[in-house]
């Protein structure tokens, strides 16, 4: 037996020898010396200088920077909460049995499949102050009497980049949901409804109780998704009004690509590490179950 | 609760509650049909209607889609948008570089990740358990703690500006996903067939590739599709490393479309449709045909 493993070893390392050298060099070795990167005021096709903490005193006194974490933790729990419910209840919709069920999930997934940056450009499109379709409707509802300057005030801004990030990203939540659902028994609800159960009560006390671990699961992978969301804020609203909608990468790609400090970028990047850690390690507690 | 409230309620209780209830367990079920089947219709509605009013405006003309009320459907249909955007503008260019730096990538990846996964979903051996961890960390790192170091090393290797320097970095994130999707697809393949092949003679080698490689094939499909959409779609990467025109990728030239208070509504449309319409077929194809499938029949009773 101790055999068998020491030749399962071997071969193992053998044939995962290409992807540990691969990502090796090209993953751990930049990532270790980019973080070593942000002690100096590297900047671009420039030479660095140890500068010691000096990007992160600097960066923790930017009003700017304070503001982009306070607006990626709005954005991020805004939209992760929004995706939570609609995705539980598109599950839920699509657990029921109907004709025609696999060819509507595979239409709710549309979403999720298309490339980001269509996604973003077709909301900046429908949310657009001339021509765009969202102003036309609401004043055909008469909801609004005047056209809505949608990238305009800071609370619109912060509701359009929401929409679009949801709008992608629900389908993940349902899906994710979905396959959990479809392995409850059918006998539990029955029994249920004998007892006279209410359509809440075996909501809370049948279905939430199975499906909770893989919401959790679903919410925490998508807010590291999320917090390091990029191009939807950057192209919809280029971190506007004045700043109202500026996320973190948003600022770590002004700081390293356009003020050409590569190294305070890396340090925006180090300083939300701690969080990033915090949320893998749950989520790696959880999806590699303790084995033997 | 509910279970043990079940096992209290035996025989003839049981039956006589069943009477009790029915019709109003009818009318709740009706209710929560309405409301599932109204979620659906609003939800498809929600989901679809972007889509639609992206194809709308790409087959409008510019006079169009600044009109006063927005039409519903283009009333004067016009492919002007199309034949600029494949005449006038690099987009026909950048999709190529896309395409070949997707097929390049996932093809790379799947090669040096399925052992990977093969071997984290079957064997026991030393070091499997941090191996595995630390697979799925580089899976969750996100790209955003990587583009600066990545822009960097690819300078350093004179990388920068060319469809070759993505290829080197696309990796990044397609192997540890590779790695970790693989794994749950693998292990439900039963393991009769490779004991047989093992009593047969068969290295490891060979039963990974020749027994277990076709039986996997599905996920293996699959998840290269997903792979496939993800280079095809990525933008910070590429924004970041690609400046001249001949190089980029169709994300940044799409970006480079809008200039102005009036951008080209209908061009950009016209590139959304031509750049995500073909990854919607593709998957909506594969997620028909793909699921279930191979794995049953191979062993018998």
């Amino acid at each position: 037996m101790r055999s068998r493993e020491a030749k399962n070893t071997k071969f193992a390392y053998k044939v995962n020898l290409p992807l540990m050298v691969f990502l090796g060099a090209v993953l751990v070795f930049p990532l270790v010396w980019g973080i070593c990167m942000s002690f100096t005021n590297k900047m671009i096709g420039g030479d660095a200088r140890f500068t010691g903490l000096k990007n992160y005193e600097k960066l923790i006194g930017d009003p700017e920077y304070r503001r982009s974490i306070v607006n990626t933790v709005k954005f991020t729990a805004l939209s992760i909460a929004v995706k939570c419910v609609l995705g539980m209840f598109m599950a839920l919709a699509l657990n029921q049995s109907f004709r025609g069920r696999n060819a509507v999930r595979a239409l709710l997934m549309i979403p999720w499949t298309l490339p980001n940056i269509v996604v973003v450009y077709n909301w900046r499109w429908i949310f657009s102050p001339s021509g765009g379709i969202a102003n036309h409707i609401l004043k055909s509802l008469h909801l609004i009497d005047r056209d809505l300057v949608w990238f305009g005030s800071a609370g619109l801004a912060l509701f359009t980049v929401v929409v679009a990030n949801v709008w992608r990203g629900t389908p993940f939540f349902g899906v994710s949901i979905l396959a959990k659902l479809q392995t409850i028994s059918k006998d539990y609800y029955e029994a249920a409804d004998i007892d006279g159960a209410s359509l809440f009560q075996k909501f809370r006390y049948i279905t939430f109780p199975e499906v909770k671990d893989v919401t959790v699961l679903s919410a925490l992978m998508s807010t590291i998704w999320t917090i390091n969301e990029f191009e939807t804020i950057y192209l919809l609203t280029g971190g506007g009004p004045n700043g109202a909608t500026e996320v973190m990468n948003v600022y770590s790609y002004k700081t390293a690509m356009r003020s050409m400090m590569l190294g305070r970028g890396i340090a925006v990047a180090v300083l939300a590490m701690p969080v990033l850690m915090l949320l893998i390690g749950l989520l790696t507690r959880k999806m590699l179950p303790e084995e033997k | 609760m509910m279970t043990r409230k079940r096992e209290n309620m035996q025989g003839k209780e049981r039956k006589k509650a069943k009477g009790h209830k029915r019709r109003k367990q009818g009318n709740k079920i009706r209710m929560t049909e309405a409301i599932g089947r109204t979620y659906i219709v609003i939800s498809l509605f929600v989901s679809l209607f972007p889509v639609y009013w992206m194809i709308n405006t790409s087959f409008k003309t510019e006079y169009e889609i600044y009109a006063k009320t927005p039409t519903l459907y283009p009333h004067t249909f016009s492919l002007e948008a199309y034949r600029y955007l494949l005449k006038e503008t690099n987009f026909m260019h950048s999709m190529q570089n896309s395409l070949i730096v997707a097929v390049v990538v996932s093809v790379f990846s799947i090669l040096i990740a399925y052992p990977v996964a093969y071997t984290l979903a079957r064997l026991a051996f030393r070091g499997r358990k941090v191996f595995s961890k630390a697979v799925l960390f580089m899976y969750l790192l996100p790209t955003s703690v990587l583009y600066i170091p990545l822009y960097m090393l690819l300078a350093k290797l004179h990388l920068t500006n060319t469809i070759w320097g993505l290829a080197v970095i696309y990796p990044t994130f397609t192997l540890p996903y590779i790695s970790w999707i693989l794994i749950p697809h693998i292990a439900d393949i039963s393991r009769e067939l490779e004991e047989a092949a093992e009593v047969d003679g068969c290295t490891k080698l060979q039963t990974m590739y020749r027994i277990v490689f076709p039986l996997a094939l599905p996920g293996i499909v699959s998840t290269m599709i997903f792979t496939f959409a993800m280079c095809w779609g990525e933008y910070l990467y590429a924004l970041v490393n690609l400046t001249s025109l001949e190089e980029q990728t169709f994300p940044v030239v799409i970006s480079g479309l809008i200039f102005g208070d009036m951008p080209p509504w209908n061009q950009l449309m016209a590139a959304a449709v031509l750049a995500g319409i073909p990854i919607i077929i593709v998957y909506t194809l594969a997620s028909g045909t793909l699921v279930g499938g191979k794995t049953a029949g191979g062993v018998k009773g």
